[in-house]
C-alpha cells in the first residue's frame, strides 16, 4: 500500500503512542507494509518487563511489609514509562487495550504485585489466542480477588465472575440467558486464590462436578470448558473484534458491517495478532471516519506526550510531587489500574468535560515547564508551530489553532501548552 | 459551616458588581446562548430575588454497583427475610425502626433523624419491566430514563437540550459526566470534587487564558469530536471562574470533610457551597461506587451506608438555613436491587426491584409505592417491581425543574407525592 506521511502518523498514533519525527522519516522511507510488519513483529518481543524496583511480593505484603498505595501509584508511573519508551509500541498499546477489556482495579485487589502480574500476563499472552489469554485471566490472582471467585461453595455459587466473563470479557450483553449464568457459575465453584502461595488452585471438595447445560453444551463442564465454549462462539468473535476496532479506529457495535469483514481474520484460531494485522490494513482504518473517529484516552494522551518530549515519571518530580502523574490522570478520569468498575471506561465524549479541560491545561502547562523545549525553541519563530506539530505526530494545525499559536509564537512554553490542549491533538 | 452572613455578602456582591464583576460568568449568557434568558439561566433579577422565591435544585446521587435495598430498609419482622438472608440478615435488634415492620440499616442514624422529621421519602419496589441484570445495561436504562435500546441521551440531558446552552445549568462532580447528564447537543459541566478554589481555576494569567479561549473556539472545527473538545474548553473558562468565586465566599461544611463522610462527602461539600452561593445550577450529580456486594456484604455495605448517611445528613444540615437549601432535593438511586436469597460468599447476586430515597427540607417524608413481597418473587428469585422509576423522574422534572415531564420521558408517568 502506498502511504502518505499523514497516514503513517495515524498508524503510529493508534497502533502506539505517536511517532518521533525520526521514526516517521524512517517509516516514510520504508513504506506502509514494512512499517506495519515491524509493529506487528514487536508483539512477539521479549515477554515480560521487569517490575519497578521495590515491589513487595504477595507473601511479604501478607506479613505487613511494603506500602501498597505508594507501590500502586509507582506501578502506574512505571507503566506510563513503558508506553513512553517502548520499542514495541503496538504491544504496549495492546496491553492498555486488554486492561480496558479486562478492567481490574487495585482498590479491591489490594496487592500492587498482583496488578503487576496481571499486566505481565497481558504483555506475554495478549497477542496470542484469545481463549488461552481468557483462561489465564480467569485464573489470574488479581481477577480472582476482583470478581470474588473462590468465595463461594458448591451449592450456592456466586454469579459475579460467570456473568462478567460473558457480558464484558467475551460475548456482550444479551447473548446468553440467566440460566447460562447460573450453570456456568457452577463450573467455577472451587476455583480460588490460595492465600498461602498467592497462586490459583481448584479446591476439589468445593467444585460442582455435576451435569451442566450451558449454551447448548451438556456435561460435567469445568471452568476451562466454559472459557473454551464462550470464546469460540460466533458472538464472541464479533464482540472482541468490535471492542478492539472501537479503540483503534472508531466506535462500532458488534453488528457493524466492518466487524463482519474483520471476523474471518480472527475466528480461525482466535489469534489477536492476526486480527490486529487485518484491522490496521483495513481500508477504513485510514478513512476519515477513523481519522476523526476517536478522542485520545487520557492515558494515551499523557503517555504520548511523555514519549514526544522524552519525559519519565521522575521528570515531574520537579513539580514538587512524586505522584503528579497519578494526580493529573485522576483529574482526567483515567488512572492506570483503577477502572471505575468491571465495565471499564467509556469513549470519546466520556473523556470530554469542563473538569477534564482544566486538568488538560494543568498537565500541558506542567509539561511545558519540565520538558526540554530546545528543539522547538531553536527553530526560527515562524517555524516553531510546525516543529511542534511534527513532534506531536499530527498533520499540522487548523487555521483556528494556528491563529492562537501565532499569538504566542515568541513564547515557546506557551506555544507548547496550547499545542498540547489543541482539539486536533486531544482528538484524533 | 456556611453562615447566613457569608452567603448574603456573596449575593450582594454578585448583584452590585453586575456583569463587570467577579461573577461575570454567571451573569452573562454563554457565548452561544440565546439572547433571552432560558429557565435556569441566572439573571441579576433572579439572583436578587433568590431570597424570596428560589427555584428548587435537584441533587442526584448515583450509587454504582447495585445497593442491597433489602439490607437498607429491612423488613425485619417478616420471617421470610431472615430465612432467605441467613448469615447476612441485618439483626432485628439493631435496625432503626420506621414502622410498618421496617427498620433502617443501623448505620443510617442521620437518615433516621430525617425520617423522624418527615424529610425522608422511601420509594418501594422501584424498577422497570423485564429487569436487566447487567450493571451497565441496567444503569444505562436508569440514566436514559428509557428501556428502549436506541435512546442514548440522558433524562437530564434532554432537559439540557431543551433549555439553551448555559453551562451552569447542570454540574457533575468528577471528570466523567454520567450519561444521565448528557443530551444530544448539550452536556452538563463537570468540576473537581474539591472545595479549594485554587484547584478549580486554570493555571496561567488572563492574557494566556484569552489565547486559550481563542484556541478553543468551537467554530471552524472540522470534526464533531474536535468541536466537542473546543466547547469543553470554552465552557471550562466560564465554569471554573464562577465555581472558584463561589467556593471563596462560602466555607466548606466541616462535617463533610471528615473521613466518615468520605468521597461522597467531598462532593456534597462542593454542592452545598455552590447552592449556598446562589449559583443558578438546577441539577447536580454526585456518585459513590462499590455497592456490588457479591461477597462479604455485611462489612462492605455497612461502610458504604455509613458514608452515605454521614454525607447526606451533613449536606442537608449544611444547607438548612438558606431558602435555596430549603428547596434542594436529594435523590438516591442505584441500578438494581439484589437477589433475595443470599449466595454462599456472604453476599448477594444481581436482582431487580429496589428502594429509592428522596430527602430534603421540602420533601414530604414517608413510604411510597407498594411493599414488595418476600415470598411472591419473579422467576429469577427477585423482588417484583411495583413502582416504575420514571414516576420518580416525572415528579422531579415537574416539581423541581418546573417542566412538563412528558416530552422528556416519552409518555406520562403517574407522579409520586413526595414533593
Amino acid at each position: 500500500m502506498q502511504a502518505t506521511r499523514s497516514q503513517l502518523a495515524h498508524l503510529f498514533r493508534r497502533a502506539g503512542f505517536g511517532a518521533l519525527p525520526a521514526e516517521l522519516d524512517r517509516a516514510e522511507a520504508r513504506g506502509w507494509d514494512a512499517t506495519l510488519e515491524e509493529l506487528l513483529a514487536g508483539l512477539n518481543g521479549a515477554g515480560a518487563v521487569p517490575p519497578p524496583a521495590g515491589l513487595t511480593s504477595f507473601a511479604e505484603a501478607n506479613r505487613g511489609r511494603g506500602n501498597g498505595w505508594d507501590e500502586y501509584v509507582g506501578l502506574g508511573a512505571w507503566w506510563l514509562e513503558q508506553m513512553a519508551t517502548t520499542r514495541a509500541p503496538l504491544r504496549e498499546k495492546l496491553v492498555l487495550l486488554l486492561h480496558c477489556q479486562f478492567p481490574t482495579a487495585y482498590d479491591k485487589v489490594g496487592y500492587a504485585s498482583l496488578m503487576y502480574r496481571q499486566n505481565a500476563l497481558f504483555r506475554t499472552l495478549g497477542p496470542g489466542p484469545f481463549n488461552v489469554l481468557t483462561k489465564a485471566v480467569s485464573q489470574d490472582p488479581a481477577m480472582l480477588i476482583w470478581l470474588d471467585t473462590g468465595t463461594d461453595e458448591k451449592y450456592h455459587p456466586n454469579e459475579n465472575f460467570a456473568r462478567e466473563l460473558m457480558e464484558r470479557f467475551t460475548m456482550g450483553v444479551g447473548t446468553y440467558t440467566e440460566e447460562d449464568v447460573r450453570q456456568s457459575a457452577r463450573a467455577f465453584t472451587g476455583w480460588a486464590l490460595d492465600w498461602n502461595t498467592g497462586k490459583f488452585r481448584i479446591y476439589e471438595w468445593d467444585h460442582d462436578y455435576g451435569r451442566k447445560h450451558f449454551l447448548g453444551h451438556v456435561g460435567d463442564l469445568s471452568g476451562d470448558d466454559v472459557v473454551e465454549i464462550v470464546t469460540h462462539t460466533p458472538v464472541s468473535a464479533r464482540w472482541v473484534t468490535a471492542r478492539l476496532w472501537s479503540w483503534l479506529a472508531y466506535p462500532v457495535a458488534p453488528g457493524d458491517p466492518v466487524v463482519a469483514e474483520l471476523v474471518p481474520a480472527y475466528s480461525a484460531d482466535l489469534n489477536i495478532a492476526s486480527l490486529l494485522r487485518a484491522m490496521l490494513n483495513h481500508p477504513l482504518f485510514v478513512a476519515p471516519v477513523s481519522r476523526q473517529g476517536l478522542v485520545k484516552q487520557p492515558i494515551e494522551w499523557v503517555a504520548g506526550t511523555m514519549r514526544a518530549f522524552g519525559l519519565t515519571s521522575s521528570s515531574f518530580r520537579k513539580e514538587g510531587r512524586a505522584d503528579y502523574l497519578h494526580y493529573v490522570l485522576s483529574q482526567l478520569g483515567q488512572v492506570p489500574f483503577d477502572p471505575p468498575n468491571v465495565g471499564g471506561w467509556g469513549d470519546n465524549s466520556y473523556w470530554l468535560s469542563t473538569a477534564a479541560s482544566l486538568a488538560q491545561l494543568d498537565f500541558a502547562m506542567t509539561v511545558s515547564q519540565v520538558a526540554d523545549l530546545s528543539e522547538i525553541h531553536r527553530q526560527p519563530v515562524a517555524l516553531r508551530a510546525e516543529a511542534l506539530a511534527n513532534l506531536l505526530s499530527i498533520d499540522g494545525w487548523s487555521n483556528a489553532t494556528l491563529a492562537a499559536l501565532n499569538h504566542v509564537r515568541h513564547l515557546t512554553p506557551e506555544l507548547v501548552t496550547l499545542g498540547l490542549v489543541s482539539p486536533e491533538y486531544l482528538a484524533n | 459551616m456556611p453562615t447566613p452572613l457569608s452567603r448574603r455578602r456573596f449575593l450582594q456582591g454578585a448583584a452590585s458588581l453586575g456583569a463587570a464583576g467577579a461573577l461575570r460568568g454567571t451573569l452573562v449568557p454563554a457565548l452561544d446562548a440565546p439572547r433571552h434568558p432560558t429557565p435556569g439561566t441566572a439573571t441579576p433579577q433572579r439572583i436578587r430575588a433568590a431570597g424570596a422565591a428560589v427555584e428548587p435544585t435537584l441533587v442526584l446521587v448515583t450509587l454504582y454497583g447495585g445497593n442491597d435495598g433489602l439490607n437498607t430498609v429491612v423488613p425485619y419482622q417478616d420471617p421470610a427475610y431472615e430465612a432467605q438472608r441467613g448469615a447476612i440478615a441485618v439483626k432485628a435488634d439493631t435496625v432503626l425502626d420506621i414502622g410498618n415492620g421496617l427498620g433502617l440499616h443501623p448505620a443510617l442514624t442521620g437518615m433516621k433523624s430525617l425520617w423522624d422529621a418527615g424529610k425522608l421519602a422511601i420509594i418501594r419496589g422501584v424498577g422497570y419491566p423485564d429487569p436487566n441484570y447487567s450493571h451497565f445495561a441496567s444503569m444505562d436504562i436508569w440514566q436514559a430514563g428509557s428501556t428502549a435500546n436506541d435512546v442514548t441521551t440522558g433524562w437530564i440531558g434532554r432537559w439540557l437540550d431543551a433549555t439553551g446552552a448555559d453551562p451552569m445549568r447542570a454540574i457533575s462532580l468528577g471528570a466523567n459526566v454520567p450519561s444521565a447528564f448528557a443530551g444530544a447537543r448539550q452536556q452538563a459541566s463537570a468540576i473537581a470534587p474539591s472545595s479549594s478554589p485554587y484547584s478549580q481555576l486554570p493555571p496561567g494569567d488572563p492574557a494566556f487564558r484569552s489565547v486559550y479561549k481563542m484556541l478553543e473556539r468551537p467554530s471552524h472545527r472540522p470534526s464533531q469530536l474536535e468541536l466537542l473538545v473546543a466547547r469543553s474548553g470554552t465552557n471550562m473558562l466560564q465554569v471554573s471562574r464562577v465555581v472558584a468565586d463561589a467556593l471563596r465566599h462560602v466555607p466548606a461544611p466541616a462535617v463533610l470533610g471528615t473521613s466518615a463522610a468520605g468521597y461522597l462527602g467531598q462532593q456534597l461539600a462542593v454542592v452545598a457551597q455552590l447552592i449556598e452561593a446562589g449559583l443558578p445550577t438546577r441539577a447536580f450529580h454526585v456518585s459513590l461506587q462499590g455497592f456490588d456486594t457479591h461477597a462479604g456484604e455485611l462489612v462492605t455495605q455497612a461502610q458504604l451506608l455509613q458514608q452515605v448517611d454521614t454525607s447526606v445528613a451533613g449536606f442537608l444540615e449544611a444547607i438548612a438555613r438558606s431558602p435555596r437549601g430549603q428547596r434542594a432535593v436529594v435523590v438516591l438511586y442505584t441500578e438494581f436491587g439484589r437477589r433475595v436469597q443470599a449466595n454462599a460468599s456472604g453476599g448477594t447476586d444481581h436482582g431487580a426491584a429496589n428502594d429509592a430515597f428522596v430527602l430534603g427540607h421540602s420533601v414530604r417524608g414517608g413510604l411510597y409505592g407498594d411493599e414488595p413481597s418476600l415470598t411472591r418473587l419473579d422467576v429469577d428469585g427477585n423482588l417484583v417491581v411495583s413502582t416504575d422509576f420514571r414516576s420518580i423522574y416525572a415528579t422531579c422534572l415537574e416539581q423541581i425543574l418546573g417542566v412538563d415531564a412528558k416530552p422528556f420521558l416519552g409518555r406520562s408517568w403517574p407522579p409520586l407525592g413526595f414533593l
